[in-house]
């Protein structure tokens, strides 16, 4: 864990991805380290990010966990609204392209333009009927502008499509007002 | 030029969100317009896009086109090194992410580089995808496009039991390893 842990936190950093080489493979070292000067727009300290997230939101967060299926009241919520990422209160999802599964994630089909970017998560993330991880790691999605972890892009279930399956605790709900 | 070209390039400047949901659907204009003035690093005056890239290259990167299978130099290539975005240069694949499936002819990356690749909602489905990749009720498709310069790469699709990049040939600059 601790080096996983480590190694993710500083993923999300957006500081030092070629830290990320030596946990997923050897060859995207060279290459990631001229992405290393990429800061996020949004950036805090760990202090600051500990002061301002609970204990479970920090995990999922800044160090890439993955919630309890049906632990946040999210996952059934079907009002209409805008999801905020719960780092940076950028909107991130809609209700627009909500669906509630009964896997006990929050489901979207589609993130907001522009607003999520994809990475790589290790085989060390499982789900409980997810793909084997093992072999193929996840594509994980993150916010754009803080870099905080969201969830991943999965099937998840027999219908064939492609969800981001996301944890309802790195999101703030916002109901659309009349 | 007809007003979903117009769209998706206004899409890609990403200063105008609003004016995209506009076109696209009313509805969506409040939730869209929460993209906070987002503006991409590097930007480019539409003459300018032209004179940078092929027609070809314009129709993808810019206009979010998709090139016909087997036709770009990479759909079947394994060389060792990084995959550069045409419109500005950054890396956004690598070839230890790379997997060849010739017959079906575009270039498949199980990841981006991590932070590179953003994404949008496509809903010019590519007809020479036939059923893959099916991402939502209406067959909308996750996109995906370089974080620096807002160009089109491709898609995030389900193909042979894996969600993986589906990414345009033309839109990409390999450069090799260093030995």
């Amino acid at each position: 864990m601790a080096r996983d842990g480590l190694s993710r936190r500083e993923i999300l950093a957006g500081t030092a991805v070629g830290a990320i080489a030596t946990v997923t493979g050897a060859q995207a070292g060279s290459s990631a380290s001229k992405t290393s000067s990429f800061q996020f727009e949004v950036t805090r300290t760990d202090e600051e990010w500990r002061a301002m997230l609970s204990e479970e939101e920090y995990r999922i967060l800044r160090e890439g966990g993955t919630e309890k299926p049906k632990s946040s009241p999210l996952w059934i919520e079907e009002a209409e609204g805008t999801y905020h990422c719960k780092g940076c209160d950028l909107p991130v999802y809609t209700s627009e392209w909500k669906e509630v599964l009964d896997k006990g994630w929050v489901f979207f089909y589609h993130s907001i333009a522009h607003s999520t970017m994809t990475s790589i998560d290790g085989p060390e993330s499982r789900y409980e009927d997810g793909q084997d991880l093992a072999i193929v790691s996840a594509i994980e999605t993150h916010c754009r502008r803080c870099g905080s972890h969201l969830g991943h892009i999965l099937i998840v279930s027999g219908d064939g499509r492609q969800r981001h399956c996301i944890n309802g605790h790195s999101l703030d709900f916002k109901p659309k007002t009349a | 030029m007809e007003p979903k070209s117009i769209n998706r390039r206004v899409l890609m400047s990403g200063a105008a969100a609003v004016a995209v949901s506009a076109g696209a659907s009313p509805a969506r204009a409040e939730l869209v317009s929460g993209s906070d003035g987002f503006e991409f690093e590097i930007t480019h005056t539409d003459e300018e896009w032209r004179d940078l890239l092929t027609e070809h290259e314009y129709n993808i990167l810019r206009d979010g086109g998709t090139e016909d299978p087997r036709t770009s130099a990479y759909y079947d290539f394994e060389e060792v090194g990084d995959y550069h975005c045409k419109g500005c240069d950054l890396p956004v694949y690598t070839s230890h992410y790379k997997v060849n499936w010739p017959k079906k002819g575009w270039v498949f990356f199980f990841h981006g580089m991590p932070n590179n690749v953003l994404m949008g909602v496509d809903k010019k489905r590519p007809s020479a995808y036939g059923s893959a990749g099916m991402a939502g009720p209406a067959g909308d498709l996750i996109e995906t496009h370089c974080r620096r310069c807002g160009s089109h790469l491709g898609h995030v699709l389900h193909v042979s039991l894996f969600v993986i990049h589906c990414i345009n040939g033309a839109a990409l600059n390999f450069q090799a390893a260093k030995a």
